[in-house]
This record gives C-alpha cells, sequence and structure tokens, in this order.
C-alpha cells in the first residue's frame, strides 16, 4: 500500500492528486484514518461516534467507484468528521448533551446530504461542548477533549473535537458550527484552517440551533483551499433554511489572485491588555509576511468592540433559551419518569439533562427576555448590534479586510477556567463581534509561541468570503507553516 | 500595557480593584468604584471608562456611571430571582445550584452594565443580519419523516401516539 507523505497530514488536495494519479484508493485512505483514530483517540477524545469499518468500507468503496468512473468532485473519496450537534441519519447525535442521550436522527442536515452527494466519507461525530456553548471543549457530557499540541492543554471549543481530529490526523476535514468563535477558536488553538462563512451561505437545516441569528456551519481544515472546496459543496439556497443565501460564486475563485495593493485595517482594540506577547508577536510577524506581498496594512480603531461581549452573552443567550426549550423529554432524548405531571415531569428532564453551562445561558436568556428587562438587555443588546454592523461597514469603505489574532491566548491548561465562567467569555473576544455582524471570518495558523500554535484571523465584509480566503490563502502559501503536531 | 493612573479617581480598595479588572480583562476599559455611606448598606458609584491610546496620549473618549449595590457584582440578584427565572425556563435546580448561579449570573450581568455607556436613542434593533423577512413557501404537499422512525425516539409512546404525564389534574 502507498503511504501518504507526511502520513496523516496531507490535505483533502494532497489526496486528490493521488486518487487522481492512481497511487492510492479511497478505501487505503479511509482505513489508514481509522486505524490513526484508533492510536490516538485514547490521548484525544475527539470523536463521539465513530463508525463502523463496514460503514466506512462501504463509503470508500462507492468513492473508489466514482473516481473511476471520472465524475468525482473535489471531496469524493476524502475523510470527514461531523460535529456532534450536525443531525446525520441513523448516527446518533448528542451535541455532546446528556439530554439527547440516545438520539438517533430520522434525517441528515442539508450539509450532510451535500457531502454525501459529494462522495465524501464521514468517519464519525465529533466532541463538542454541551450545545456548543463554550470555549474550551470541558462542558461535554462525554468527557473534554484534549489538544494533540499539549496534554494538558486545551483544545478550545465549542468544535473541540472537530478541530483536535484534523490537527492530529484522525480527519482530513471536518465540519464545525460557529456562533461565537467555535471554529475559528478551536483551529487557532489546534493549528489548523478554520473558516466561518457570511451568515446563511451555509444552510442551518439540521444543525441543532443555539443561537439562530448567529449560528454558521463552517469547515475545518489543514489548508485554506480545502475550505473553500468545502464551502463551495455545502453552500447555497435551501428550502428548508429561509435564511440560506442564493449564492453564485466560487469560493476558489480569488485563491490564487495576487494581494498587491489589497488594504488590510488592524483594529487596535482587538490586541487587548489580556493579549499573550508570544500571540502579539506572531501576529505581527504574519502582518509582515501580509506586507512582503504588497498588501497595504494600517492601523484602524472600532471602538465597539468592547461591547461585543456583552452583546453577544445577552442574545446568544436569549435565542438559546427560546431553541432549547424544545428539550422537554417527550419527542426525543432522555425523560424523567416518575413525576406526577407533564410540568414536574418537563422540569426534571431538563434539570437533569443539561450541564451547569448550558443552564447558566438558560437563565441568563430567560431571564434578559423576561418582563421588565427585556428593553434593557435583549432590544439594547440589538440595538448596539446594529451599531457594531455600521461600524464593520465603515471599516470596510477603507479596507478589504481586518487583521487579527484569533484568540488573545495560546491554548490554555485544562481545568484553568472552569471555575470563572466570565473568564472563559473572555477567550472568545476577538471571534464575536464577526457572528454579530454576520461576516466571514478565517484563521489560519500564524507560527508557535511556547511551541502552541497562534491563528491570524482575517475578517471581510459580508459576501467577500472570497477575499478573507484569498488572503488567508496568500499568507498560507508564503509563510507555509505546515504545522503538525508531536507524535502523540 | 500600565494605564495611566492619575485618570483613575477616586481611590478604590484593593479588593475592589482586583474584582473590576477581572471583570475587565483585555480591553481599553477601565472602571472604579466609590463608596458612599448609607445608613443600613453600602452603595456604589461606579463609572467606567473607555480610554483609548492616541500616539502617546490617553484619552477618554466615552464614559458613563451606574449605580450598583455593595457586592456590586455579587447582588445583581436574588435566590428568588433565580428560582423565578428558572421556573419560567421550566428548569429544577437544586438549593446549591441556586446560590452558584445567583453568584455567577450576578457577575455576568454586571459585565452587560457596560451597554448602557451607548446613547441607542432612535437606533434600530438588529434581529438578524440578512436582508429576509416573512420567507413563505407554495402550500404545496412535500415528503415528510417516517413516523416510525420519529417515534422511535421517543422515550413514552402508545401505538401511534407520544405518552405524556397529566397536563390537566
Amino acid at each position: 500500500m502507498t503511504e501518504l507523505i507526511p502520513k496523516h497530514y496531507a490535505s483533502a488536495r494532497e489526496i486528490r492528486a493521488k486518487y487522481e494519479a492512481g497511487d492510492t484508493t479511497a478505501r487505503e485512505v479511509a482505513l489508514s484514518h481509522l486505524r490513526r483514530i484508533n492510536e490516538v483517540e485514547d490521548h484525544t477524545n475527539a470523536f463521539l461516534t465513530v463508525l463502523s469499518e463496514e460503514s466506512v468500507i462501504s463509503q470508500s468503496d462507492a468513492a473508489d467507484e466514482r473516481l473511476q468512473s471520472g465524475n468525482a468532485s473535489a471531496l469524493t473519496g476524502i475523510p470527514f468528521l461531523i460535529k456532534d450537534n450536525i443531525s446525520t441519519t441513523g448516527i446518533r447525535t448528542t451535541a455532546a448533551s446528556k439530554i439527547l442521550d440516545g438520539y438517533v436522527p430520522p434525517f441528515d442536515a442539508t450539509v450532510v446530504s451535500r457531502l454525501k452527494d459529494a462522495g465524501a466519507i464521514i468517519l464519525g461525530k465529533g466532541n463538542l461542548d454541551e450545545f456548543a456553548m463554550g470555549s474550551s471543549n470541558e462542558n461535554s457530557a462525554f468527557g473534554a477533549v484534549v489538544n494533540p499540541w499539549g496534554r494538558n492543554r486545551v483544545p478550545g471549543g465549542s468544535s473541540g473535537g472537530a478541530a483536535a481530529a484534523v490537527a492530529a490526523g484522525e480527519a482530513t476535514i471536518a465540519l464545525g458550527s460557529d456562533t461565537g468563535g467555535s471554529i475559528r477558536q478551536p483551529a487557532s488553538l489546534c493549528g489548523v484552517v478554520g473558516f466561518k462563512p457570511t451568515y446563511g451561505a451555509v444552510s442551518r437545516y439540521g444543525l441543532i440551533a443555539f443561537g439562530s441569528s448567529l449560528d454558521q456551519i463552517g469547515p475545518i481544515a489543514r489548508t485554506v483551499a480545502d475550505c473553500a472546496d468545502t464551502v463551495n459543496t455545502i453552500s447555497g439556497r435551501d428550502p428548508f433554511d429561509s435564511t440560506s443565501l442564493e449564492l453564485e460564486y466560487d469560493f476558489t475563485e480569488f485563491l490564487d489572485r495576487d494581494i498587491e495593493g489589497m488594504r488590510i485595517g488592524v483594529p487596535r482594540e482587538y490586541l487587548v491588555e489580556g493579549i499573550e506577547p508570544g500571540v502579539r508577536s506572531a501576529f505581527e510577524a504574519s502582518l509582515a509576511v501580509l506586507e512582503g506581498l504588497g498588501a497595504i496594512v494600517e492601523e484602524t480603531s472600532l471602538p465597539l468592540t468592547d461591547h461585543a461581549l456583552a452583546v453577544y452573552y445577552i442574545i446568544a443567550p436569549s435565542e438559546a433559551s427560546a431553541n432549547l426549550s424544545r428539550f422537554d423529554g417527550v419527542k426525543y432524548g432522555i425523560s424523567v419518569d416518575g413525576e406526577p405531571n407533564a410540568r414536574e415531569s418537563i422540569e426534571a428532564t431538563r434539570g437533569s439533562g443539561f450541564g451547569a453551562e448550558v443552564k447558566r445561558r438558560i437563565l441568563i436568556g430567560t431571564y434578559a427576555l423576561s418582563a421588565g428587562y427585556y428593553d434593557a438587555y435583549y432590544k439594547k443588546a440589538q440595538q448596539v448590534r446594529t451599531l457594531i454592523r455600521r461600524e464593520f461597514h465603515d471599516a470596510f469603505q477603507k479596507f478589504d479586510a481586518l487583521a487579527t489574532p484569533t484568540s488573545p491566548t495560546v491554548a490554555f491548561e485544562l481545568g484553568e477556567k472552569t471555575q470563572d465562567p466570565f473568564q472563559m467569555y473572555l477567550s472568545d473576544v476577538c471571534t464575536i463581534p464577526v457572528n454579530i455582524a454576520g461576516l466571514p471570518g478565517i484563521s489560519v495558523p500564524c507560527g508557535l509561541s511556547d511551541g502552541l500554535p497562534v491563528g491570524l484571523q482575517i475578517l471581510a465584509p459580508q459576501l467577500g468570503d472570497r477575499v478573507a480566503l484569498q488572503l488567508a490563502h496568500a499568507y498560507e502559501q508564503s509563510a507555509n507553516w505546515k504545522l503538525t503536531p508531536p507524535e502523540l | 500595557m500600565p494605564f495611566p493612573r492619575e485618570l483613575v479617581t477616586p481611590p478604590v480598595t484593593k479588593m475592589y480593584r482586583r474584582r473590576l479588572l477581572n471583570v475587565n480583562l483585555g480591553r481599553f476599559y477601565w472602571a472604579s468604584a466609590h463608596k458612599k455611606f448609607k445608613p443600613k448598606f453600602e452603595l456604589f458609584v461606579a463609572w467606567s471608562a473607555r480610554i483609548e491610546r492616541d500616539s502617546s496620549r490617553y484619552r477618554i473618549v466615552g464614559c458613563g456611571n451606574f449605580l450598583t449595590s455593595s457586592e456590586m457584582n455579587s447582588e445583581l440578584l436574588s435566590a428568588e430571582d433565580i428560582r423565578h427565572v428558572a421556573r419560567l425556563a421550566a428548569l429544577r435546580i437544586d438549593d446549591d445550584e441556586v446560590e452558584t448561579m445567583r453568584s455567577q449570573l450576578s457577575d455576568i450581568l454586571a459585565h452587560f452594565q457596560t451597554l448602557a455607556e451607548l446613547d441607542t436613542e432612535g437606533v434600530s434593533p438588529t434581529g438578524h443580519t440578512t436582508d429576509a423577512h416573512s420567507v413563505m413557501r407554495d402550500d404545496e404537499e412535500m415528503e415528510a419523516l417516517d413516523r416510525d422512525e420519529t417515534l422511535a425516539n421517543a422515550p413514552f409512546i402508545d401505538g401511534e401516539f407520544v405518552r405524556v404525564r397529566p397536563v390537566l389534574e
């Protein structure tokens, strides 16, 4: 059998080139990933469900047939992990919550059916913070994920399993979801690429809803090009999601364009006081690389950045408190029996089924929406949301894109922030504004600090996805990091 | 980055400064509080300002203040508030949890008060960021989920029905 070189860290495009040259088969690639999962899963805990060898072989044989028949797509025969808050027919989907124990969706999320149509291979379902609420993956009811870069380090969250699996060579690409940074922050902390498209670019049908006006599905991969190929496959109008957009562009279109003369703003509010010196210096070095490629980099200011966290932690829990009301122990998941009436039964089921962070957010959201507080919290936050959108809109009159660090810190230690929810919330300070404004954002690795990965985040205007991908790709090609974690 | 101390008036207690710094870590933001003694309880006036660096100089670009009780972060919500909200959310929580939630949620809500600094008079709220609204589809028959597969997920079923505890007693 022909080994992939480097063994588990080939990008989807590298694998595709081998398929085209006849150097390997989808079955070989998929089985080598299953072996890798067996080897390292004890360390990472990135998967909540690994599909049977039988299922993986049948998927990969179908892909091989397609590869031979000549009607393969960019993702045919590429091994994927799907975050476990994305519905998959016949495969248990838990959102890492006890309350959904035993739930097997009778339908596929639109993104999953589009991947299947493209001939991608699904290896299993990825661990996450319960209902995607968290920044460290420590809120999973099935145990924390460990960052492949350090035994005692978090992978970030909430798509921690997705990022760790790609970083550890367990999957080539993963689908995650991003409500306040849940694709980009773990990608940054695990040294891989994470892309959150413009809100509406990808259908949310079948994604277990958290904050519906903020949620967006996107890829975590080893390269920017793999992210672009994935979004090409999963994006576009879906009649099952009324907010999905009709997109007529090819996400890979700008990848190889020159970035000379492009204007990049660096909002100084993102270089916050809590930023680690190693993160700052890696970020500044990445700006120099972009300048070296001919981009014009200038400091700018987005003063409302300071308020984004408060806006987010009002709006997201408010929407969550409504979305999570569907978990009542009646239609699916667990149900606490023996209560005298329906009301008590629902309260008991929710009380024992949800973890602490989910309860916290349901309570904050319910409070913010309750009589007497609605105007002071929810409405006020929605108004400030308008101001933040305007501020971005104005900034994008002057700049093609904005560059910031993805996270103020590298991967922190397990348990470091679990006692103080607010400290945990601050992990998302650089990623949240993008969701508030519905913008596309991408995190691309930009070096190491104390042996742990740092991410460069590029933000573009709404529907400027191709510009974000273009700049990230240009940086990636020029810096050529190709980070792989120490052997586990 | 050191903040210019002269901007910070009046003096705050050590414990207090730590607490506020915690809350505001990571932003060009500084908050301070001073104590006003009242007969039975203490009241703080906290003020907060956003400080920007303009080359080598600092300037205040926005400031506001708010009243809060003596423990500031930890007294915004009472145990009764938590129980009331939990009831609204149909969420059973035990007594230990009530106290933890009360103090953590008070901390978090204290941070939200900073939004009061911003003038939002006449600003329309943003519900979501695409222009779509009231999207309708044609009223046509569509394929539905399989009933047996769908009911298979319900914890208690009775024939083709989902069974629940009594709603009316």
